[in-house]
């Protein structure tokens, strides 16, 4: 068995993983970023499509390119990568410094000891069981994502007509995905009253190919005794019920954080995203940072990869200095906030703030307060729950808290 | 009057988009970046294609046009590059050389 | 022609607890199914209880006789064929005053029946054995001799272990035809294939019926009854250390609480007469009404952990309560091992005993085969073995210790050994191996478990199904089709 030591370990090579291995090394902490894939990127891989990198390397890239970019960035800070390595678990030790457990079939097992972890292990799709649509259990159910893997990675065709049930991002690019394969694609079915993805690739991915979208409506029943047949379509206003035939159907009804190994060091999760509760540094306990759709699902990965930043600067100065400033500052945020991320900040210090909004208007103002005094304000235009709000504030001295609120401009 | 919605960005403004006379007016848009999407959309509509192509080995790789292309031949470039195989290709990592499929 | 002394029909557990007991002898012996692998029909949707010998009278029932004995001998097979199973015991829990008498009368007759260790238990004894019982709970018995097991696991086990002891396993046969002359019975496949045997034992499941009418046995119909199930995240709290029962009612032994042998918890099933053998479906209705049942057993049942659903069918023989197994009075080659519901997994390895006995009596000739018997090969589960267990086997096996079903832990090596046991769907390897089971539902892993399955068997990927025929997973490659 071998053992290997470092200063930072970040698991997961995504977006997020590879920008907080590149941060901590650029602080200069002896870095590893360890990826279960042959290949850094984690899901950019298989996201073929440009609308990558806007904000993080103003210019619009494909995710393969994002992918490539971020490991040129984090190997030119001196970060070393394994790849196809798979964490088992990760222990404290009584030294305080941490252990984990690596699979691949390169090495066998072999022990990683770090002073600091950070945890960019993104999410999973959740699936036709996690909605708990009935019916058959037909050939040709797949998520999203699995049947971008089989065509962008495996040159695959899932089926010849699908239904795309959900509106999430990754359900419109692979609308268009289909069509750009010669896959016929009946309709996109959403529950709610209003779509779950980008605007941009409602329309370029739906209306480009006019493909219908249903809101409201949802896949009550999924035909086919061996490969799918058909979907039993529900209007949710009217009750009313009726197939689209199709041999084929794609589930992106959302993401979920994940955390096994977090839970399994019986670090709590935040119940509003999924992810761990994190203070400013993303410090969910002493030494264990989080980053990325692990903490909470971004809507672009841009968001994700500069919020990761701060997560392996700080793993860094942690691993140099065994302690990082004391983050007394509660979070909390209103009804029309789902979540405030990180949840503890410091006094004293200028934090930045990701939410997601709960309600859908044209103008918002978003109030940064500590008790009845308000801090900070910010407008925001067009808020949707697809799209995450930000927010940059000094935080003052001497408070003990800070809520967030956010008020619709009438 | 028609609506679009802004591709060039993750924001994807909303945009009202007048054209009369070979005169094109564009509101909503909060960047200039909209503006020459409304023209472009209105005048000669233009998509950039991603696609995986079957290289050399037998892998897939992903590429990408080097600008956008003219809506109505991206069928028959999909096409055209999905039956053949590129042996010639044969990139050491996940991407793409921009503007690889310029001929 | 390939000629056998005994073919047996339907490789599920009755099946194949059958051929495998029959391997022990020097006999030639075909397992034949009409799916694309073992356990796909009756068998792969068994709640996997090991019961404990307490819901028929052993007086008067073949069940119960076969259910206890079949129980007994769980612990040797397991060492001999390396399934998941696992003794935790069987608590029957009445959950208000009203269920009293009949609590009594089941705990009776267990008592009657003889079942080791069965003990009446107060409230406050339940609530030792199982903590997380809800507070509705009012007394119950406990039967430590219960317990789990995973069904397919198991019947794998045998079919590979027989095969690996003579036995030949025809998969995709779906016995059509059969015709009697001279010493053999030739049964014909629905593809045209042919076997020839000199006796034939049907335990076709829910096709027992039809197996029967073309060998000219009784005439009998198998009615199907639905059970759903769903299955839960093996993080949820709402796993209970013991398989909990309600007071049963007249046609169903009602509604479990189960911690699988796999570490999950599964809940269900649910009993609805149907009409059709085919029908595996699962409903809005019949989800609601399980969850509010067993979450009125068990505190801490979620629908947030809810992983999978699945229904099966249990080949119900109306008008007899108990097994029909005997030698047909109408085809005297023809042995019926037909109206196999519960306890039917439990009662198994007896059957297959049983069976071996009735075929003696017709006169096929028992001795006991001189080579030593050949066992399996290791599983080597990667969730199950240590850290340096796996690094050992990795210096000789590069893919013991590569990891491709995050959630349950499988590893690659894993997914090939299964594949080389003949395991070519994807439905094949996830019962085999476990691999897609978990919470990511094969997300993750599925498109890398076909490809190894494509790499390990040389079918195209394209070809490649869930379950066998009509179930491609796949429509071909990118190009295949017109862009439009």
């Amino acid at each position: 068995m071998k053992n290997i030591s470092c200063d930072v370990a970040v698991i997961g090579a995504g977006g997020a993983g590879l920008s907080a291995a590149a941060a901590a090394a650029a602080a200069g902490a002896k870095t590893i970023v360890i990826d279960r894939e042959e290949s850094c990127g984690g899901v950019l891989c298989q996201c073929i499509h440009n609308g990558f990198g806007l904000r993080y390397f103003n210019e619009e890239l494909t995710g393969p390119e994002y992918a490539l970019r971020m490991e040129k960035c984090a190997r030119e800070a001196g970060a070393d990568i394994m790849l196809g390595e798979t964490v088992s678990k990760v222990i404290r030790r009584s030294d305080n410094t941490f252990e984990a457990t690596l699979f691949s079939g390169a090495n066998g097992v072999t022990r990683l000891n770090a002073r600091s972890f950070v945890f960019a292990t993104g999410c999973r799709e959740r699936t036709r069981a996690n909605i708990a649509v009935p019916g058959d259990r037909s050939a040709g159910v797949y998520t999203a994502g699995s049947a971008q893997k089989l065509m962008n990675l495996s040159g695959m065709l899932p089926g010849k007509r699908a239904v795309i049930v959900g509106s999430g991002d990754i359900g419109l690019i692979m609308a268009r995905r289909c069509r750009w394969s010669g896959i016929d694609v009946a309709a996109v079915v959403e529950i709610l009253p209003e779509p779950s993805g980008l605007p941009r690739n409602i329309a370029q991915c739906l209306r480009d190919f006019d493909i219908p979208l249903l809101l409201s409506h949802r896949c009550a029943r999924i035909i086919g005794r061996d490969r799918v047949e058909a979907v039993e379509i529900e209007n949710m206003k009217t009750g009313e019920r009726f197939n689209f035939q199709c041999d084929t159907v794609l589930f992106s009804v959302g993401l979920i954080p994940e955390n096994e190994l977090l839970k399994s060091m019986g670090i709590v999760m935040n119940t509003a995203t999924g992810g761990p509760c994190v203070d400013a540094s993303l410090q969910c306990a002493a030494g264990v940072f989080a980053a990325g759709n692990s903490l909470h699902v971004h809507d672009l990965v841009d968001f994700a990869s500069l919020e990761a930043r701060r997560a392996g600067k700080c793993a860094a100065e942690y691993a140099s200095s065994g302690t990082l400033p004391v983050a007394s500052v509660e979070v909390s945020c209103s009804k029309t906030l789902k979540y405030a991320v990180p949840n503890r900040c410091i006094p004293g210090t200028s934090g930045e703030f990701f939410f997601r909004p709960t309600v859908s208007c044209a103008r918002a103002v978003l109030r940064a307060m500590t008790g009845n005094r308000e801090i900070a304000r910010k407008l925001c235009i067009s808020v949707r729950p697809a799209e995450m709000l930000t927010m940059k504030l000094e935080i003052p001295a001497g408070i003990n808290n800070v809520g967030f609120e956010l008020e619709e401009c009438k | 009057m028609k609506k679009i919605i802004c591709i060039t960005c993750p924001t994807g403004c909303e945009m009202d988009v007048e054209y009369a006379d070979g005169k094109i007016t564009v509101s909503g848009n909060r960047c200039p970046r909209g503006a020459s999407y409304a023209e472009s959309e209105m005048k000669d509509p233009r998509r950039t294609v991603t696609a995986v192509i079957r290289s050399g080995s037998g892998k897939f790789q992903p590429v990408r046009t080097d600008r956008p292309l003219p809506r109505n031949l991206i069928n028959g470039l999909l096409n055209s590059i999905l039956k053949k195989s590129f042996p010639e290709f044969e990139p050491p990592g996940p991407p793409v050389h921009c503007g690889w499929l310029r001929s | 022609m390939k000629q056998y002394d005994v073919v047996v029909i339907g490789a599920g557990a009755t099946g194949a607890a059958i051929a495998w007991q029959l391997s022990h002898y020097d006999l030639k012996v075909a397992l034949v199914d009409r799916c694309a692998d073992a356990s796909f029909g009756v068998s792969k949707a068994n709640s996997g209880i090991v019961h404990g010998g307490f819901h028929h009278s052993a007086d008067s029932t073949l069940k119960a006789k076969l259910e206890l004995e079949g129980n007994e001998m769980f612990d040797a097979l397991k060492s001999e064929l390396d399934f998941e199973f696992d003794r935790c015991g069987i608590l029957v829990v009445a959950y208000s005053e009203d269920e009293l008498p009949a609590l009594q009368k089941l705990y009776e007759r267990g008592v009657g029946n003889k079942v080791p260790g069965i003990e009446m238990c107060s409230r406050e004894r339940l609530f030792e054995l199982e903590p997380k019982l809800s507070d509705t709970a009012v007394a119950g018995f406990f039967v430590p001799r219960g317990g789990v097991i995973e069904p397919y696991g198991y019947v794998f086990s045998l079919v590979e272990s027989a095969e690996l002891n003579g036995v030949e396993f025809w998969r995709n046969f779906q016995a059509a035809e059969s015709v009697h002359e001279g010493v053999f019975r030739t049964i014909t496949a629905a593809d045209g294939r042919k076997i020839q045997a000199r006796f034939t034992v049907n335990a076709a499941g829910l096709y027992a019926d039809e197996v029967s009418r073309i060998c000219g046995g009784e005439e009998f119909e198998i009615k199907p009854r639905k059970g759903e199930e769903y299955l839960l995240d093996r993080t949820s709290p709402g796993r209970p250390s013991k398989v909990i029962f309600p007071v049963p009612t007249p046609c169903s032994k009602g509604m479990l609480v189960i911690p699988t042998a796999g570490g999950t918890t599964m809940i269900g099933p649910s009993a609805t007469m149907i009409g059709d053998k085919t029908e595996n479906s699962t409903t809005q209705a019949e989800r609601e009404i399980i969850f509010e049942h067993s979450q009125k057993m068990i505190k801490g049942i979620s629908e947030r952990d809810l992983v999978a659903a699945f229904s099966g069918l249990r080949p119900v023989l109306p008008g007899n309560e108990d097994f029909f197994i005997a030698r047909s009075e109408k085809a005297a080659d023809l042995i019926q091992a037909a109206g196999i519901q519960s306890p039917g997994l439990t009662a198994s390895p007896a059957i297959g005993v049983y069976v071996k006995n009735i075929l003696q009596k017709c006169g096929l000739e028992m001795k006991e085969k001189n080579s030593p018997r050949k066992i399996l090969p290791p599983k080597n589960r990667a969730r199950e073995l240590s850290d340096e267990e796996i690094d050992k086997l990795h210096a000789d096996e590069k893919l013991a210790s590569r990891i491709i079903c995050r959630c349950e832990f499988i590893s690659e090596a894993e997914i090939v050994a299964a594949v080389h046991r003949g395991h070519v769907t994807l439905d094949g390897v996830k019962f085999r191996t476990r691999a897609g089971m978990g919470r990511c539902q094969g997300g993750f892993c599925a498109p890398k478990i076909m490809q190894i399955i494509s790499r390990e068997s040389g079918i195209p990927m394209e070809q490649l199904t869930k379950r066998g025929p009509g179930s491609e997973l796949l429509a071909g490659k990118l190009g295949d089709l017109e862009v439009k």
